[in-house]
């Protein structure tokens, strides 16, 4: 429910305090607004999603102003204040809307009996498994159960069975006993992935959640499932039984697969990351991500890592291969080939470098088909960032046949490379040979075996900066684990270089600083 | 001025001069203690008695059906105080181990340091699985750091075969088999 | 070099970030800056979920408080 920028606020009362919220808000939104700590308890509502209503756990009391039928008009308790009428049971928080003279009591002995039911209930075939269970941890059924339940069995049955160990799709296990039929799973494919491929089967208590027949849970969305399963039903075939989730230290990230810049967490620990799942926010990517994105981080602990700075393939201390590159940019004719992958700081220190070399700067376009979701065409998470920082004024192409050119006439002598496999887009090995090349990037490719200058970089997981999105919104990440072994931050790099670069003939600190002020003009 | 008391000093009796007494009750001690069970143990070829619940080494047990219990829920790991414990955990492969498959999860690797435990005991309150116990192994050695760490196969070698009363996977399994009524 | 003083160098030479914008404080939900001098690039992004690009110029190219 999105809520319009001009909204009109009713007064409603919960448990006995007067507050404002935005009119036609649902109670459990309505009291997480109250804010200190309060909560409606809830599995299947969720924020993005339609409502369901069939969890029953955020049941609440309501009552509305009493009027009097025949004359409209308010009827007064004794001492003047207006008479509430209670409905005689509680009424489920998500499906009801706050309207004015609304009075909610969140913590009554009959909405706590009635937690405690559902509770029960839910608890009644639920197979306990928590020692092995994924969701253990951050799971809904454990905490409220905590919270609201018993805490002790009176079922004395047998518990149904249900199917365990499930594939649903590539990146998806389920496990049914665990499943308390929330829908959410349901309601998310058909509803944002547009996918319709689960449903419920059989009756009562022995209600199955299954894929329909012949089909898979195979959209690239599909891990969205999991993280808003509240119990540990759905699993993420990749971090099954990894690590629990409380020795994991969250940090704030921006997924690099597209433009779209979708803000992520990422989950790491003693310098390994575990997985990476979506960060809310409703500007960018409300709380969704694609599966594809979650999967970037195996690339860090990959064969062709870069870590070493290397001169003519003999490795060398950061600040000697850092004199070495500004000494060969110093020569002239040269060229530089930006990346849409820098983050705006060290793109920032490419625009200072290409000014004081003379280069000339291309990038390339990594493009694709968008999915109208969280995928979108452009493939870089950081083009805009190369227009606001001056890098480039124009869009990049799809080649470098125009280099080719340059390098095959002798215009273009030295080439600074970044994180871009020059081979594989136009200039064959043979013509690459003619000139000096400068390689920063954090794989090894073609390009970076027959560098002269070698600057590995850091990936997005190990560095802090920021990324300008498709909608020029511009986004911090921070550094989630320490990279490689004697890996500086891009930046300090670029910025010994650039320094530099500045102290050549004619490049005095004011000039720098005009420089750089007219930088962004174009 | 703290004012000096003089205590008298009574004189000797007849037989306290002669010091008979003294050197017969003396002798006395000594004999009758010659004739008892010493009480010297000889360590390490004579071992004490530990008793029931004595807080030794931790181990890892096995079942009756000798299958490894711990589940590496990883709640030792994240209950010990001086972090001691290290835990990788794994999935059991249904089809190296069909009989086991239910359980689903297993350690890969766990690895206690010896030079960190402080054998306070908590893993084993913390175990759900009841698969860690302090048991009555109280003498440690080795001539190296990493000899002190001991690995998943030590501790099941240490910890042996314990009774387990719940049977807990094995109610599941049989569960799992006879499936629903409708 | 930290990353709060290439932020005071980016901060005075690139205009859209304004003058009060750094990366310490930059808000969780980031910052939308200003695009009226790159509305006529031909950008490949087609509408997705909370882009459109149609309505993304309309809506930047009246001039944009920073």
């Amino acid at each position: 429910m999105k809520i319009e920028s001009i909204v009109e606020n009713v007064t409603i009362n919960i448990d006995g305090q007067d507050v404002e919220v935005p009119k036609g808000i649902n109670i459990i939104e309505a009291v997480k607004m109250v804010g200190k700590g309060k909560e409606v308890p809830h599995y299947c509502y969720h924020p993005k999603l339609t409502i369901a209503g069939n969890c029953r756990m955020c049941m609440v009391e309501m009552g509305m102003p009493m009027r009097d039928r025949a004359t409209g008009e308010a009827v007064l308790e004794e001492d003047g204040t207006q008479k509430i009428a209670w409905m005689p049971k509680p009424t489920i928080g998500c499906a009801t809307n706050a309207s004015p003279g609304m009075h909610i009591l969140t913590g009554s002995e009959m909405v706590k009996e009635s937690r405690n039911g559902v509770t029960e209930f839910l608890l009644i075939n639920h197979p306990l498994d928590c020692p092995i269970c994924d969701q253990a941890g951050e799971c809904r059924l454990q905490e409220f159960s905590a919270e609201h339940g018993r805490g002790y069995s009176r079922f004395i049955e047998d518990k149904n069975v249900k199917p365990k160990r499930t594939r649903l799709g590539p990146n998806v296990t389920l496990d049914d006993e665990r499943c308390i039929l929330c829908s959410r799973c349901v309601r998310f494919s058909k509803e944002v992935a547009d996918d319709d491929v689960l449903g419920f089967v059989d009756r009562g208590t022995y209600s199955t959640l299954t894929c329909f027949p012949g089909k898979e849970l195979s959209h690239n969305y599909s891990l969205n499932t999991v993280d808003i399963c509240p119990v540990g039903a759905l699993t993420s075939t990749d971090f099954r039984f990894k690590m629990r989730v409380w020795f994991l230290k969250r940090t704030h990230s921006i997924c690099t697969e597209s433009s779209v810049g979708a803000n992520t967490e990422i989950w790491s620990r003693e310098g390994k990351i575990y997985r990476i799942t979506p960060r809310r926010n409703d500007e960018v990517n409300d709380t969704w991500m694609t599966d594809t994105g979650r999967a970037l981080y195996k690339e860090i602990e990959s064969e062709d890592r870069l870590v070493h700075y290397t001169i003519e393939g003999v490795h060398k201390a950061s600040g000697e291969a850092a004199v070495a590159a500004a000494e060969l940019l110093k020569s002239g004719k040269i060229a530089m080939v930006g990346s849409a992958h820098s983050s705006v700081e060290e793109q920032f220190f490419y625009k200072a470098i290409a000014e004081r070399s003379g280069a000339k700067v291309s990038l390339v376009s990594h493009n694709g088909d968008g999915d109208g979701l969280l995928q979108s065409e452009d493939r870089t998470p950081n083009l805009r960032g190369a227009l606001v920082t001056g890098l480039i004024s124009e869009l990049p192409s799809e080649n470098l046949e125009a280099l080719a050119r340059d390098i095959n006439s002798g215009a273009v002598k030295t080439i600074l490379a970044v994180n871009e496999d020059l081979t594989e887009l136009g200039i064959s090995k043979d013509v690459l040979a003619k000139a000096k090349v400068i390689y920063v990037g954090s794989h090894a490719n073609r390009t970076s075996e027959v560098a002269n200058i070698v600057l590995p970089s850091l990936m997005v997981f190990e560095k802090d900066g920021s990324f300008i999105n498709q909608s020029f919104r511009i986004q911090r990440f921070k550094a989630a684990i320490p990279g490689p072994l004697g890996v500086q931050p891009d930046f300090t790099v670029l910025e010994k270089i650039a320094a530099a670069l500045a102290e050549r003939e004619g490049y005095s600190d004011d000039h720098r600083l005009s420089m750089g002020a007219h930088g962004s003009d174009n | 001025m703290a004012k000096t008391k003089v205590l008298e000093r009574k004189p000797l009796t007849f037989a306290e001069k002669t010091f008979l007494p003294q050197i017969v009750s003396g002798l006395k001690t000594t004999f009758g203690t010659m004739m008892q069970k010493g009480v010297t143990l000889q360590y390490p070829e004579e071992r004490p008695n530990i008793p029931d619940n004595y807080r030794g080494v931790p181990t890892l047990v096995k079942d009756p059906n000798g299958r490894e219990k711990c589940v590496s829920c990883q709640l030792c790991e994240f209950v010990c105080p001086p972090k001691a414990i290290r835990i990788t955990p794994g999935e059991i492969d249904a089809e190296v181990e069909p009989d086991r498959a239910h359980v689903e999860k297993a350690p890969q690797e766990f690895e206690i340091n010896m030079l960190r435990c402080i054998y306070c005991g908590l893993c084993q309150e913390v175990c759900p699985e009841e698969a860690i116990y302090l048991q009555d192994v109280f003498s440690l050695s080795g001539y190296s750091r990493g000899e002190m760490i001991n690995k998943k196969e030590k501790l099941y070698e240490l910890g042996g075969t314990l009774p387990d009363q719940h049977g807990k996977w094995d109610k599941k399994k049989a569960a799992e088999q006879a499936g629903n009524a409708h | 070099m930290t990353i709060d003083s290439v932020w005071e160098r980016m901060v005075a030479t690139i205009d859209q970030l304004g003058d009060s914008l750094r990366w310490r404080t930059l808000p969780e939900k980031g910052v939308a800056l200003d695009a009226t001098a790159f509305l006529d690039l031909g950008f490949v992004e087609t509408k997705n979920l909370k882009y459109d690009p149609a309505a993304f110029k309309e809506a930047h190219a009246a001039p944009v408080e920073v």
